[in-house]
């Protein structure tokens, strides 16, 4: 058997309907995997709250459907595909990118750097604290130092934390995170990141007294 | 060599302390894996046809994000971003010459994506 991803007949009378741009497709991709995809993002993305994880998806889906013409079989599975671009979808919530995407894809059509984005999927060496299946003690510690921030440094870093190879921009993450924290009012882009490194230090401070030193340790602040 | 790999950035490690490995794949493979062990569940039909009516554009997505127009965009500049968020968020009206910049933005953002659409598989 070829390596690649495996494929039911619903995928192959699937392919056949998105690439004859059949409508009821839609219902059906959904019927599918709109569940599955849901609950993987909201593990993915837990910051994600209320409705979002549901609008991800189906803003996902609609990408999808604009794209579906150039869907290879051979390169992932209908379920991957749609988990991919519902989390890029995702990831743009995180950041504030949201509205600046879609004004790109109103504006440009199809945007040829999202979808290569999309494909591509850098492979890294496994990082020391991620050793093993689990979360490591590392890891457990970083967390319980985490929850220990104020509100605001939390949503900071965990946006750049699940933006990942994604380019943030400081203005757009304030401006999306004034609506929730200053009336709408946006928080300077300086200002994000100056909260940004307060967070850092404090998360040092306490990492530091549970032994861990997370500069000689190499972990490095951008 | 450390600073070099993007792994050990600050960034990244928060997320692998606060996301499940199984939930972050990178790989087509560790994606397809992870969906398999969620295991596939049907839609309940309420919540199939309001995704449906989002997905087709007849309920909005984000509604909070769609009542704004998105003021994101390269024309402007990280300062003038902030400004117009500002202006809005206070209900004032902005400055003439950015009111001009953001409205030609906005006019340029409603008009219909140029995508090519397939008809309905006749």
């Amino acid at each position: 058997m070829p390596d690649g991803p495996e494929h039911t007949d619903l995928d192959h009378d699937l392919t056949l309907k998105l690439w004859g741009g059949d409508d009821t497709a839609k219902a059906e991709l959904l019927h599918a995997w709109g569940v599955v995809v849901e609950k993987a993002i909201r593990k993915a993305y837990p910051a994600l709250k209320g409705d979002d994880p549901e609008d991800v998806v189906a803003e996902g889906i609609q990408r999808f459907w604009l794209w579906r013409d150039k869907y290879d079989p051979n390169v992932a599975s209908i379920m991957t595909m749609l988990y991919m671009f519902a989390e890029q979808v995702a990831i743009e919530r995180r950041t504030g990118k949201l509205n600046w995407q879609r004004q790109q894809i109103r504006e440009r059509g199809v945007d040829a750097d999202f979808f290569e984005r999309v494909k591509a999927r850098p492979e890294l060496p496994e990082p020391p604290d991620d050793a093993g299946p689990k979360q490591s003690p590392f890891q457990r510690q970083l967390a319980e130092c985490f929850s220990k921030l104020p509100a605001l440094q939390q949503d900071i870093l965990q946006a750049y934390g699940d933006a990942g190879h994604y380019p943030l921009d400081a203005t757009a993450l304030g401006i999306e995170l004034g609506k929730k924290y200053k009336d709408g009012s946006p928080i300077p882009g300086g200002t994000i990141r100056g909260y940004k490194s307060r967070a850092w230090e404090t998360l040092d401070l306490c990492m530091k007294k549970k032994n861990f030193d997370l500069e000689a340790m190499g972990y490095f602040d951008e | 060599m450390n600073e070099k790999n993007p792994q050990m950035r600050r960034d990244s490690l928060l997320r692998r302390a606060l996301v499940p490995k199984g939930f972050r794949p990178t790989k087509v493979e560790d994606i397809e894996k992870m969906l398999r062990a969620i295991g596939q569940e049907p839609m309940t039909d309420e919540k199939l046809q309001r995704m449906l009516r989002k997905i087709e554009g007849r309920e909005p997505i984000f509604p909070e994000s769609d009542a704004e127009p998105p003021i994101d965009s390269s024309e402007l500049s990280a300062e003038e971003k902030e400004l117009v968020a500002h202006y809005r968020a206070h209900n004032k009206q902005l400055p003439p010459d950015l009111a001009n910049k953001v409205k030609a933005m906005e006019n340029r953002a409603a008009q219909p994506p140029p995508i090519d659409e397939p008809g309905n598989g006749g």
